[in-house]
């Protein structure tokens, strides 16, 4: 059997083992729940909000100013949904990646694995077959969830283009994890001590993961009110873009300092084509791959790249021995 | 007689530094076939280095070495191919059974039909029995012996074994040395093995080398040895003379 | 005579600070502490400004009834809101892997069984642990505490009245108690886990639970808002769902109660509150109340773990 298949049947089989492994996708399995159960909830109180304001309108007899019916679109439920992909899937990324090596390298089966006849291509390339396949797992059983509820529970069709769209956010989201993956089992060979190389990981999960994109989010001047600065004056997008212009400095900074996050990246293509902001509202696919060629064109980059530095990395001998 | 034997390992000028640190200063080495060479030397020698680098698991840092002729930096797949290695205290995968840690190891080896290779393997080491048991229930000594059968398995013409009875008592010890033995008698595999017990130095090697701080100071024939220091009454005095020599003559650094 | 308890203690003080990890997330912590400040000062400055460049837009464009100005009289401490943030993100994971290691490091190394055979009970162990844990955990807060105090004085180019001084050392503290919280869960987990890296993992699982997931189940906030300061006092949809769950669930929602009660120690309580002043004062009491339960809770669960645990266990696994 072709070695590649070997190792990444064993780190299949290894993970779907693995306490940890388990319980991180029970984990985010649960959050897809409760997130597209409380956004479903939050819709219903909108929708209830609009009905008395209606109301309120009609008995003054200022039947003109009634604003338009809030729509319904099932994917801006799957906001929440996002967002602990973000943060949870990156710790699965991480901890898979982690217990690749750290496996190996504790039970000194990596020098067993490295005296045979293989180059130290295909045992890399092993691994990441293997949690790949693993992270595809994961993010099936995602969807699925997403599916049975907003379909079956909710009884909601999604249209071919709002699945197609889902399919690509599962896709990014594959991407988004893969990198953690990759990024945590390069830091586990090339960092002596296995415990320091998981808190090092975690740091840099914190800085960009949630440091970076809070940073950015608290300095956005829309985000210094509940509900938005711009919506609570009564300023159109058009308008909100002519004042801002005039800080651009500040916005410069605030976006450079975003855009240095992939999480924040990976949101803004996932937000866009789940139609978070409403322009983007049953706009076509390809006008949004168009509108964000750059942010997922940075995510391929950044996977890239790290896979590349993971090979560099693991077939560097040096490397490979230390540990505890 | 040496020389129409064939050389398997041959070690020129290997060196190996880590930053300022110098492991192995230009080791010089010969092993030829069907030997089984005891490598002595305090904590901290340079052993395991040197079988590091012979298992293409480290670079040297300068210096060339070649196992049954294959360079082990420009064709390591080849010499890999041609080795099998047992690292000190192996926990191997404890969830997994014998069998399957076997089935794994042998398939990274590159064969197929493990099954009846497996079995077989098992079966010369006399260990038969214990293949759908969990590694992690093993005792140190069954640990070993799923060590040696991996090392083994695909028949290699060299084997390296790091400090193999480390954590062992006087059975698993006496039951490892008729194991290495019979390998290399009836595999006629060459047998390169680190070791601190020199009473099983004696009862095992058929050539041993001392290294004293990355340098070898000795190499010779255990034969050829026990003639040399017959005063001495056992491996350990002719040890602690040999390591005395060198403390000696430190500004000389005369090989012996 | 120094107290078995007091060894134990200053052992583990001292060995924190020889570890880079902890160096490291604690410098995190420090410069985000600075960082703070800046953000909140440079957020109100521009905030200030693009107000007012929308109402120029405004009155440009004809239109009369213009909003009030939202940031009028926002107070100085304010500007130390985004802390709540940080205290809750990277505060208290620092404090989850302060504790945790406190006993993986032991197990790890292996000394356990030379410590247990020496003349010192279970018990006086695990104390030394918690009250070295404890005093690592005063100390970032204090130089937290000390960086704010200069931080806030520098930008705003005065210094603090006594009144907010005293508002300022009463946040840190109920920072400290949420931090101390998290500690004791990463060292009851390191105690009762059989491997390292779920030892620190559950911990991890727990801290979302609070950080993200009760909240976002009582405010249908998504998780990465509820990072924002100002979304601290938004309010809640009108909903039967969300008052039911905010009546059950809210109370034992740690992170909410510690925000709730710094953001009112910060003056930074910039939402629409549509609740009593008493309501507020009897959900922050219980939610006080609750917080310190935790932290009872949870340094307990571990004096309980320590005398179950036994020190001639296999090795820890990864």
């Amino acid at each position: 059997m072709n070695p590649i298949i070997t190792i990444a049947k064993k780190e299949y089989l290894d993970a779907i083992k693995n306490r940890l492994f388990l319980i991180l996708t029970l984990f985010i399995m649960m959050l897809t729940v409760i997130s597209i159960i409380v956004a479903s909830f939050d819709f219903q109180s909108k929708v209830a909000d609009y009905n008395i304001s209606v109301q309120i309108l009609k008995s003054v007899g200022k039947t003109a100013e009634i604003p338009p019916t809030p729509e319904f679109y099932p994917l801006t439920m799957l906001r929440g949904v996002i967002d602990y992909l973000e943060i949870i899937g990156a710790i699965i990324g991480i901890i898979l990646g982690y217990l690749s090596i750290a496996k190996e390298k504790g039970k000194k089966t990596l020098q067993l694995i490295l005296s045979r006849p293989l180059k130290r291509p295909a045992i890399i390339s092993g691994k990441i077959v293997g949690n790949s396949l693993l992270l595809l797992t994961v993010l099936l059983i995602v969807g699925v969830f997403i599916y049975f509820i907003i379909c079956g529970l909710g009884k909601v069709i999604f249209l071919p283009v709002e699945f197609l769209k889902l399919l690509f956010i599962l896709f990014l989201s594959y991407l988004y994890m893969l990198f953690f993956y990759s990024l945590s089992s390069t830091l586990s060979i090339s960092i002596k001590s296995l415990p320091n190389a998981l808190i090092i990981i975690f740091a840099i999960w914190l800085i960009f993961v949630l440091i970076i994109p809070q940073i950015g989010d608290t300095m956005d001047p829309d985000n210094q009110i509940p509900g938005g600065f711009f919506q609570s004056m009564h300023i159109a997008k058009l308008q909100e873009k002519e004042i801002l212009a005039k800080f651009s400095t500040y916005e410069t900074t605030r976006n450079a300092l975003e855009e240095i996050s992939l999480t924040k990246r990976y949101e803004r293509t996932s937000f866009a084509l789940l139609g978070i902001k409403p322009e983007y509202n049953g706009k076509n696919i390809g006008l949004i791959f168009h509108d964000e060629w750059k942010n997922i064109s940075w995510q391929l980059g950044c996977l890239i790249a790290v896979l590349l530095f993971q090979y560099i990395v693991l077939s560097n001998k040096n490397y490979i021995l230390g540990g505890d | 007689m040496k020389d129409s034997k064939e050389i398997v390992i041959k070690i020129e000028g290997l060196t190996k530094k880590y930053g300022n640190f110098i492991a192995l200063r230009n080791l010089n080495l010969q092993i030829f076939k069907g030997e089984i060479f005891g490598f002595l030397g305090h904590n901290g020698a340079g052993k395991t280095t040197t079988v590091n680098i012979l298992t293409t698991l480290l670079n040297p840092t300068s210096g060339i070495a070649t196992i049954c002729n294959f360079d082990i930096a420009k064709e390591s797949i080849e010499v890999r191919r041609r080795i099998g290695y047992l690292p000190e205290n192996v926990k191997f995968y404890e969830n997994l059974t014998a069998f399957e840690n076997l089935d794994y190891l042998a398939k990274l080896s590159g064969l197929t039909k493990t099954e009846n290779k497996i079995k077989e393997v098992l079966s010369f080491l006399e260990f038969t029995g214990f293949e759908n048991k969990k590694i992690g229930q093993f005792s140190r000594g069954m640990k070993q012996k799923i060590g040696i059968a991996q090392a083994i398995i695909h028949e290699p013409e060299v084997l390296f074994l790091d400090e193999p009875t480390s954590g062992l008592d006087p059975f698993g010890i006496k039951n490892l040395r008729e194991i290495i033995i019979k390998i290399n008698k009836e595999k006629g595999i060459t047998i390169f093995m680190n070791t601190h017990l020199l009473s099983e130095v004696s009862k095992t090697c058929t050539t041993i080398g001392v290294l004293n701080h990355g340098n070898l100071i000795y190499k010779d024939s255990l034969e050829n040895t026990l003639k040399k220091f017959k005063d001495d009454v056992s491996l350990e005095d002719i040890y602690l003379n040999i390591d005395n020599n060198i403390k000696n003559q430190l500004d000389n650094r005369s090989i012996i | 005579m120094t107290s078995r308890i007091d060894i134990v203690a200053k052992n583990e003080f001292k060995t924190l600070f020889k570890e880079n990890t902890f160096i490291l997330l604690l410098l995190i912590f420090i410069l985000m502490t600075i960082f703070s400040t800046y953000i909140g000062w440079s957020a109100k400055n521009t905030i200030i400004n693009v107000y007012q460049e929308t109402v120029k837009d405004l009155s440009l464009k004809g239109i009369k009834e213009i909003p009030p100005n939202p940031f009028t009289g926002i107070p100085d401490l304010s500007i130390l809101k985004n802390m709540i943030v940080y205290v809750f993100l990277i505060g208290s994971l620092l404090a989850l892997v302060i504790g945790n290691n406190a006993f993986i490091r032991d197990r790890r190394s292996g000394v356990l069984r030379i410590i247990f055979s020496k003349f010192i009970s279970k018990q006086t162990y695990i104390f030394g642990k918690i009250v070295g844990i404890f005093e690592t955990l005063l100390l970032v807060v204090f130089i937290s505490f000390l960086l704010s105090l200069f931080s806030t004085v520098l930008i705003s180019g005065h210094f603090l009245t006594p009144i907010e001084i005293l508002k300022l050392s009463g946040f840190y503290a109920i920072s400290l108690v949420y931090l101390l919280i998290f500690s004791m869960v990463g060292l009851y987990f390191a105690i009762d886990s059989d491997g390292e890296s779920i030892a620190l993992l559950i911990p991890v699982i727990i801290w979302v639970l609070l950080t993200f997931v009760m909240p976002q189940i009582t405010s249908s906030l998504a998780p990465t808002a509820l990072l924002n300061p100002n979304n601290i006092q938004a309010a809640t949809p009108h909903s039967n769902f969300f008052h039911i769950l905010q009546m059950i669930i809210k109370p034992f929602s740690i992170s909410e109660s510690y925000k709730e009660i710094s953001s009112i120690l910060l003056e930074a309580n910039s939402g629409i509150n549509t609740i009593s002043t008493l309501q507020i004062k009897f959900q922050n009491a219980v939610g006080l109340i609750i917080m310190f339960s935790y932290l009872v809770i949870s340094m307990f669960g571990s004096i309980y773990k320590i005398n179950k645990f036994n020190s001639c266990e296999e090795e820890l696994n990864i």
